[in-house]
């Protein structure tokens, strides 16, 4: 009997394939695009003809499943021990050859053809040639003996998937390109045995290994294992999936959903009675996860991952399964409830579906609330027929158990009544708690949810930005041509200032804060930067000094880029802020030190300029007081002092005579002109104008965050122009302009 | 003159209580509804706790117990008005303003004391009077109990402020003596923490062992009753308050009332009123000029010279120092407390683990709440962050000398801590060792984290403005992120000790603890070489 069957089988195989598939080269004016759309949609027919044949043996009980530890039960006489075993790992092997049958033409992914092709189709060939010991481990002996629906439904069923299969193995023999295959056939075996794992038909390990004493529970070890795995897995299979193809993700995800539903089901023909219709919340979250991940429905899916990966959590940490570990009932118990635990994180995490708001959070809770009552009804209904009826944990006491203050809340408050012939019991302040209660955990889950994408984006963005200044450390040396990054980057620019197309935007606003803005000072000279309150003068020196960043452009000190060698610029630079900040608990001479020492000073040259200039501005009496005795003056002339006692070639003061009596203002005036005559560069911003006449060579205004124009002060003496009258014309949007610009 | 008296005040009270503008009346309406709906709320608080105080504890909730609690209450309002008034009269930012207005130095002197007084009856219409309005409702008093309430409440937040103005020249006086001889601050300081040991010591000393809670508990309300009685025979005029509310010889309760709050104010007329003005310019016209002794300097590094900077400002404001760490400098004394009274109680071995759980709760509590100043550590610089932008070197080293005095100050009171807990008997060394690891590794991950907090939110333009007075957000995030590491070792602890029961549950908690430590000082690390180039001052 069974060899006719198997000729059968291969016959009609062939024949089908020859026919449903045309094997045959394309006819005259088929394109292969369209031959091959074709032969595809042939293939999802064949995929959805096996789903439904396939769905027929699922939901069917197998003797097998009476076994253990490879002792034959009396169904199954004459079974050797290593029969048993073989049989049993070609059922995992069959169970992730069928599921990848069914998935292949949906997919196109060059790792699941070959799968498909090599995996899928030796299995069911193997199968085909134990075909009898598969009818003998479904129906027992005694049934097997004669031709049982069984029999037909496991034959159609290798028919269609060595279809499936058969095809892709003709398609991958006749695309003959098997180059990196070898790589290739280390990924399948990896993945074939990852899936196995996936897919375990749960009585597998009782008819392998026995009933070993391995409780899983009250943190136990294996209840241990069991938690660590349903944290581990997920991240496993996020980091290996998370930067392939989005195909791929989905595959991955659609396999396991589909898994989850095998593993669940596989074990229900067995035992269906009215209290073990699939109401339990993670029972429907089985089937809300494959109809979410086969179908995208996104209702679904924000269901499961508001609602059931809560309860699902729960139920890992506090199980309600007291057997042995490698019971069917309690494998089953475990791979449902991790599945519904990690799945719907993991299809926000690998960007299946995209993250929710809470707005989706609230549909959840409202479908949630349906089911609820839905569920109490049920469970008053049905407890008329099987007294064990418990969906949602509404009528135990398995809650109860670790909330024993809730035990009087259920008791005290139960009212039962007749109708329709029935008796209907209901526990109204119980089920109104735990009611209140998984709807709060909702909530608590929606902050966890959410403080978790938080510290995912920020350290994505972290990752992202430490991985920017690698490269621009990397693209800098690159610059450098091989030349040291302690050198100036453009040798050219040694004894300017350039500042070339700079403009700066602060935070999240669209306004430009300086825009466009071109200048070069050059040695020896004092500049002179005057514009309005709020014209960009401070925005462009704090850019300049490294206070802030540069939005646009490039600027330079002494050759050396401000943004690309910082520290190299800024020991160039001294700088007198326009707020004169001073640590106030220090003394003069401490702050200066302090100073000193970051701008890396000797203690000769600091301690020879510190005496020049406290004594250039007469803070003898005062250099050992604390900053916060002394006047405005007194705190301006620290910070000046400050600025140059490393003998900076740069020296750029921000307003710095606001508020100064006119001596303390001339010190620093005679200051500046001093140290541009010795071949450095003095650059401040002013809006005295008076000052800036007096003791500038050259200016530059700006006004509204544009430079208007650079001049000479001496052309501009010449041409009988004072700096109070340019300055109003372009405050005064004056047509007539006096440019007398000299770049650099 | 009381129109001046009524101009100032009403300009000061405009300043302090910035409140929106209310366009119309309909607002106003709701606006006042909430306030009264506020009121009710804390009556009802109250009553709760009273309800539960009387009908749990069985302690007699009478005009003994509302005595007690007035008084106290009132203390803890003498001593805020006291520190209030010293602010605002003498160190008040707007006396510039004020005393260049033409209005004399007392009128400006009573206007002050004016908008203590309107901030103190606000205090007590959301303390005070629930408390007379729930008692009254305890002890079923009649309808003319409350509007004797209200009075009353008018009257009793004049004696604050009235004694505040007076005890303000001492205190003002010490702070100036402090300001010169600042090792007598210190020397208090210490003085004060050896006194609090001595002094637990002795009060565990005197418990009788082994304690049985319930055996004791009849006991403990005779002496907490008798307790209340001896406080309250030092209550002074708060007796003649609790008398008069409790309708007991009214008129001669209030005309005392009356006389002591008239005798105050002539005092305060006399006495602090005449010195104001003088007191008030005494601190800008003595502004520190103490000389500090010039040491001669040596070229130090980058993280040394933070370091050292760090160190001397913190020496020279100890006043913000010890407010910065006193929960961390009373740790040591409290946990000693807590566990001579539990080990006294003789606990079973779980009763050891629960001490051992609460021991670790309650410490990091205490430790985390610390790190505030260093979830401040960039903020605080203000517009002196600057100066770190624009100097040359890694001045990122700055985080480390912040956070290097915060983990010295809490590490040295962790083994203080541990040291004062091994003076009990029955700790072993063992379980001290192991508490001390993990609540240094603990609160050290928590260092890391609050002056990350405050890498990537800097509050410096709000410092720069404000200086010390200015909020920042960062701090109740520490602090939220300490309580939240507390409850959450204490789990794992209380999991690892009680639930598991594993052999050996200190190294999973040390192991855990050194997870997080190590998560946080590498987020950190990256956070610093990330985001300290993109402050921007």
């Amino acid at each position: 009997m069974s060899t006719l069957i198997i000729f059968a089988i291969v016959a009609v195989l062939l024949f089908l394939m020859i026919w449903f598939f045309d094997v045959r080269p394309k006819k005259r004016g088929e394109s292969k695009q369209t031959v091959s759309k074709l032969k595809n949609f042939k293939l999802k027919i064949l995929s959805v003809g096996l789903v439904v044949i396939y769905a027929f043996r699922l939901f069917s009980v197998d003797v097998i499943r009476e076994c253990i530890s490879l002792v034959p039960t009396d169904a199954l006489a004459g079974f050797s021990p290593a029969g048993l075993a073989l049989i049993t790992i070609l059922r995992i092997f069959t169970n992730v050859a069928v599921i990848l049958a069914m998935m292949a033409p949906w997919y196109k992914l060059q790792f699941l053809k070959n799968l498909t092709a090599f995996f899928v189709t030796a299995t069911y060939v193997a199968n085909v040639f134990v075909f009898n010991w598969h009818i003998l481990s479904f129906v027992g002996v005694q049934t097997a003996s004669t031709l049982n629906w069984r029999t037909i439904q496991f034959a159609l069923e290798c028919i269609l998937v060595l279809l499936i299969g058969g095809m892709h193995l003709y398609d991958k023999i006749c695309d003959k390109n098997f180059a990196g295959f070898g790589k290739q056939i280390v990924v399948m075996l990896l993945s074939i045995v990852a899936m196995c794992f996936a897919v375990l038909p749960p009585e597998s390990m009782q008819t392998l290994f026995g009933l070993p004493d391995l409780v899983a529970n009250d943190f136990e070890f294996f209840h241990r294992i069991v938690i660590y795995a349903t944290f581990g897995v997920p991240v496993a299979i996020y980091f290996a999936t998370k930067n392939k193809e989005y195909a791929l993700r989905d595959f991955v995800l659609t396999f396991l959903s589909i898994c989850a539903f095998v593993t669940f089901f596989s074990l229900y023909g067995s035992d269906f009675t009215v209290s073990n219709v699939p109401l339990h919340l993670c029972h429907t979250a089985i089937i809300l996860m494959l109809i979410s991940f086969v179908f995208k429905s996104k209702k679904f899916f924000y269901f499961n991952y508001f609602i059931n990966v809560i309860g699902a959590l729960i139920a890992v940490l506090i199980p309600d399964v007291t057997s042995t570990f490698f019971e069917p009932g309690t494998l089953q118990f475990w791979y449902n409830h991790m599945y519904a635990v990690f799945l719907p994180i993991l299809g926000v995490a690998l960007k299946i579906f995209p993250r929710p708001n809470l707005k989706m959070m609230k549909n959840a809770v409202i479908v949630f609330s349906a089911y609820y009552v839905f569920a109490a009804v049920v469970n008053t209904w049905f407890a008329n027929f099987d007294p064990g009826v418990d969906y949602f944990f509404m009528r135990g006491d398995h809650v109860l158990e670790f909330f024993a203050f809730a035990f009087p809340l259920k008791y005290n408050y139960i009212y039962t009544f007749d109708f329709a012939g029935l008796v209907w019991t209901i526990y109204p302040v119980y089920w109104l708690a735990l009611y209140i209660g998984f709807v709060l955990f909702t909530f608590a889950e929606w902050l966890v949810y959410a403080s978790l994408y938080k510290v995912f984006d920020d350290w994505g963005l972290l990752y992202r930005k430490a991985k920017m200044q690698k490269m621009d450390m990397l693209n800098l040396k690159k610059e450098m041509n091989g030349r040291d990054i302690t050198q100036p980057l453009s040798p050219q620019g040694a004894n300017m200032i350039k500042i070339t197309n700079f403009s700066k935007k602060y935070g999240g606003s669209d306004r430009y804060a300086v825009k466009d803005f071109n200048l070069q000072v050059n040695a020896g000279e004092v500049f002179g930067f005057i514009g309005h309150n709020g014209a960009g003068k401070s925005t462009t020196i704090k850019s300049l000094v490294g206070i802030q960043s540069i939005t646009q452009g490039k600027m330079e000190i002494c050759g050396f880029d401000v943004e690309k060698q910082p520290l190299q610029a800024k020991l160039n630079v001294g700088y007198v802020s326009d707020n004169h900040a001073v640590y106030e608990k220090l003394t003069g001479r401490e702050y200066i030190n302090y100073v000193a020492d970051l701008y890396l000073v000797s203690k000769t040259d600091r301690q020879q300029r510190m005496q020049k200039y406290v004594e250039m501005f007469g803070l003898q009496d005062f250099i050992d007081n604390e900053i916060k005795s002394y006047s405005h003056g007194m705190k301006q002339k620290i910070v000046v002092i400050s600025s140059l006692i490393h003998n900076p070639k740069v020296w750029i003061l921000d307003e710095p005579l606001t508020g100064l009596d006119p001596t303390s203002a001339w010190q620093i005036k005679e200051c500046m002109k001093q140290h541009a005559k010795e071949g450095n560069i003095v650059f401040f911003s002013s809006h005295v104008i008076e000052v800036v006449e007096k003791i500038c060579d050259r200016i530059a205004i700006i006004n509204g965050g544009q430079l208007k124009g650079v001049y000479d002060l001496d052309q501009l003496k010449k041409q009988g122009q004072s700096v109070e009258q340019l300055y109003l014309s372009f405050a005064d949007k004056a047509t007539k302009k006096f440019n007398f610009a000299k770049e650099g | 003159m009381f129109n001046r008296i009524k101009t100032l005040t009403l300009m000061q009270l405009g300043n302090k209580f910035k409140k929106r503008r209310i366009k119309s009346k309909k607002q106003y309406a709701l606006s006042l509804f909430f306030k009264v709906l506020g009121v009710f709320a804390v009556v009802a608080v109250i009553y709760l706790l009273l309800s539960v105080i009387k009908g749990v504890i069985f302690l007699p909730v009478n005009r003994t117990t509302f005595l007690f609690l007035l008084f106290f209450s009132q203390v803890i309002s003498v001593l805020a008005c006291t520190f209030d008034l010293v602010e605002s009269l003498y160190y008040g930012k707007d006396n510039q303003i004020l005393m260049s207005f033409p209005a004399r130095h007392h009128e400006v002197f009573v206007s002050k004391l004016m908008v203590c007084y309107v901030g103190e009856l606000i205090k007590n219409a959301y303390f005070v009077l629930p408390m007379f309005v729930a008692f009254g409702l305890i002890n079923g008093k009649g309808l003319l109990y409350y509007p004797n309430a209200v009075v009353l409440t008018f009257v009793l937040s004049v004696i604050p402020v009235l004694v505040g103005a007076l005890l303000s020249v001492f205190v003002m006086g010490a702070k100036q003596l402090l300001k010169r001889v600042s090792w007598v601050g210190i020397v208090f300081a210490v003085a004060t923490v050896a006194l609090l040991f001595l002094l637990a010591h002795q009060l565990l000393s005197k418990l009788d062992r082994p304690i049985r809670l319930i055996e004791v508990y009849n006991a403990f309300i005779t002496k907490a009753v008798l307790f209340m009685q001896k406080t309250n025979e030092f209550a002074l005029v708060y007796n003649n308050f609790a008398q008069a509310a409790f309708n007991i010889n009214l008129v001669k309760n209030y005309l005392i009332i009356s006389g002591v709050v008239v005798g105050l104010a002539l005092l305060v007329v006399l006495t602090s009123m005449p010195i104001y003005f003088k007191m008030a310019s005494f601190g800008g016209e003595h502004a520190v000029t103490k000389k500090h002794r010039y040491k001669k300097t040596k070229q130090r590094g980058v993280f040394a010279t933070l370091l050292k900077k760090e160190i001397t400002i913190i020496s020279r404001s100890i006043n913000q120092f010890l407010q910065d760490y006193i929960l961390v400098i009373a740790m040591p004394i409290v946990l000693y407390m807590l566990n001579g009274f539990y080990w006294a109680m003789a606990p079973s071995v779980n009763g050891i683990k629960m001490i051992a759980c609460f021991n670790l709760f309650v410490s990091l509590l205490l430790l985390t709440a610390s790190n505030t100043q260093t979830a401040s550590a960039i903020s605080s610089e203000g517009s002196e962050f600057g100066l770190l932008k624009t100097s040359p070197g890694d001045t990122k080293k700055v985080a480390w000398a912040k956070m290097m005095i915060n983990f010295v100050i809490s590490t040295i009171f962790i083994v203080g801590t541990v040291v004062m807990l091994g003076l009990l008997p029955n700790v072993t060394n063992y379980y001290l060792w192991q508490t001390a690891v993990v609540l240094v590794l603990v609160n050290s991950g928590h260092i890391l984290w609050s002056f990350q907090l405050d890498l990537r939110n800097p509050q410096l333009a709000e410092y720069s403005e404000k200086k010390a007075g200015a909020q920042n957000v960062n701090k109740s995030r520490s602090v939220l992120a300490g309580m939240a590491m507390a409850v959450f070792i204490t789990i794992v602890a209380a999991f690892f000790m009680i639930i598991d029961g594993s052999q050996n549950p200190w190294m999973r908690i040390i192991g855990i603890s050194a997870g997080f430590f190590v998560l946080r000082l590498v987020l950190f690390v990256f956070n610093l070489k990330v985001y300290f180039k993109e402050i921007e001052g």
